[in-house]
């Protein structure tokens, strides 16, 4: 689908407010359905609450952890794999395990393994890890071999071919790549946390709105969990644009 | 630096033959001009003198690893500049040699911008230059002229002309003025036949 204009945008979103708030008043259960303007004010109460941004402050660094290791760590296995064959026979696998098993089911099982606090960590990891490695396998694959021979006949050393071939040609498959990941390690690392239940996180805070059946804290922690990832995903896009540029500035 | 023999090479592609008993020899510090119509099987010779294709029989003796050359595509890194572009190749080179350089083959005001926003002589010259600066002990040229007006074929002629003199070059192309420009001995090539020096 094509990029729609803002204007677009904000008038589905509002259509979607207006929805949401018909069916609330239609139900008249906040237990069932609270309405976005209970959620609003629960918000508002939120923000007012220190632990509000530690809550934020702790889920963030965790997941923002695990999805900055998958990312390495699926470019230095997909770098290495397109270099020996070998081991992308040996690491198929893994890698088909860990896509295709259910995020629940990791949890449980790093949870007999892992201290629940760095559960989200290492949840966000796995789920990237993939993700990457077969995108940036991929994109190594299809690298210029034109400009690889080019390379080859100037003599042209491993770090320079690396700068000026690899990562350009790379750059598509890495934004993909991460565009994908990045909603993905929040959606599985949030999971770790309800299932793990670590002090101080927005898991934990989701975890005892279930409990205690509150509705508008459920709904207003969803909120902040869909506009964080939003930020830090635009944010880690631009960054990764803004060193494109600087890369090829030289 | 020894002379470059040719001998008895033979290429196909599938089936058809493209180098069939081809022999030649070039001259080392002199420039030799390859010339033959399409098809003929010219850059299939400078891709085996590169060590990209392997001949089905045949022997080449007395090419230095130190190559440098232009393509038949021009290669570049689209998203750099001519600077980064020859940079790549050469990394050590002072940005006033480069200078100087770039405006001989008058790429001077062009030189910062992305090639990929350059036209395509501009491209051309782009890697000429590259190819010229990285200094290879033999100079490789595919239709170094292709997409060049009259004017700059002419003067970036001449400046490939200086910059190689002494040089051992080998040049290939399907045009008789691109050999008189460039100068040097004549080797014409035959499809599918034996080269015959001139």
């Amino acid at each position: 689908m094509s990029a729609k204009p803002r204007w677009e945008k904000a008038v589905a979103i509002l259509l979607a407010l207006v929805l949401w708030q018909l069916g609330a008043m239609a139900l008249n259960s906040p237990i069932l359905l609270v309405s976005p303007l209970r959620v609003f004010v629960r918000l508002t109460e939120l923000v007012r609450e220190r632990f509000f941004y530690a809550a934020i402050g702790f889920s963030l660094a965790r997941i923002i952890a695990g999805f900055l290791l998958g990312l390495a760590g699926g470019s230095l296995l997909a770098a290495a794999a397109s270099r020996w064959r070998i081991l992308e026979i040996l690491l198929w696998p893994y890698i088909t395990v860990i896509k295709t098993t259910p995020v629940a089911s990791f949890i449980i099982l790093c949870l007999i393994w892992l201290d629940s606090s760095n559960l989200s960590v290492f949840i966000a990891f796995l789920m990237v890890l993939p993700i990457v490695y077969a995108n940036v396998l991929e994109g190594i694959r299809q690298t210029d071999s034109k400009l690889l021979e080019m390379a080859q006949l100037f003599r042209v050393g491993f770090g320079r071919r690396l700068r000026y071939i690899y990562l350009p040609q790379l750059r598509p498959y890495l934004t993909t790549a991460c565009s994908v990941a990045l909603g993905l390690s929040w959606k599985a690392g949030i999971a770790a946390e309800v299932i793990g239940i670590p002090d101080g996180s927005i898991g934990e805070m989701l975890y005892e709105a279930k409990v205690y059946l509150s509705s508008p804290d459920l709904f207003a922690w969803t909120v902040v969990i869909i506009a964080v990832s939003i930020l830090f995903e635009k944010l880690f896009l631009l960054l990764l644009k803004a060193g494109y540029r600087r890369l090829e500035r030289g | 630096m020894e002379e470059i023999l040719v001998r008895g090479l033979c290429k196909r592609f599938g089936e058809k033959v493209v180098l069939q008993d081809f022999s030649a020899r070039f001259t080392s510090g002199q420039t030799t001009c390859v010339m033959g119509r399409s098809g003929c099987g010219k850059t299939t010779l400078l891709n085996i003198l590169m060590g990209f294709v392997s001949p089905d029989a045949g022997q080449v003796t007395g090419v230095p690893s130190h190559l440098s050359a232009v393509f038949q595509e021009d290669r570049l890194l689209d998203g750099f500049s001519a600077r980064a572009n020859i940079a790549f190749v050469r990394p050590q080179l002072t940005a006033k040699l480069l200078g100087h350089h770039l405006e001989a083959v008058g790429l001077a005001q062009d030189a910062g911008r992305p090639v990929r926003e350059l036209s395509g002589g501009m491209r051309r010259r782009v890697a000429i230059l590259r190819a010229v600066l990285a200094d290879g002990d033999l100079l490789l040229l595919d239709e170094p002229f292709k997409g060049l007006d009259e004017a700059t074929r002419a003067s970036v002629a001449a400046y490939l002309r200086a910059e190689t003199a002494g040089r051992t070059v080998i040049m290939v192309t399907h045009d008789p003025d691109e050999v008189a420009l460039m100068g040097g001995s004549l080797l014409k090539m035959e499809p599918a036949e034996q080269g015959q020096e001139l």
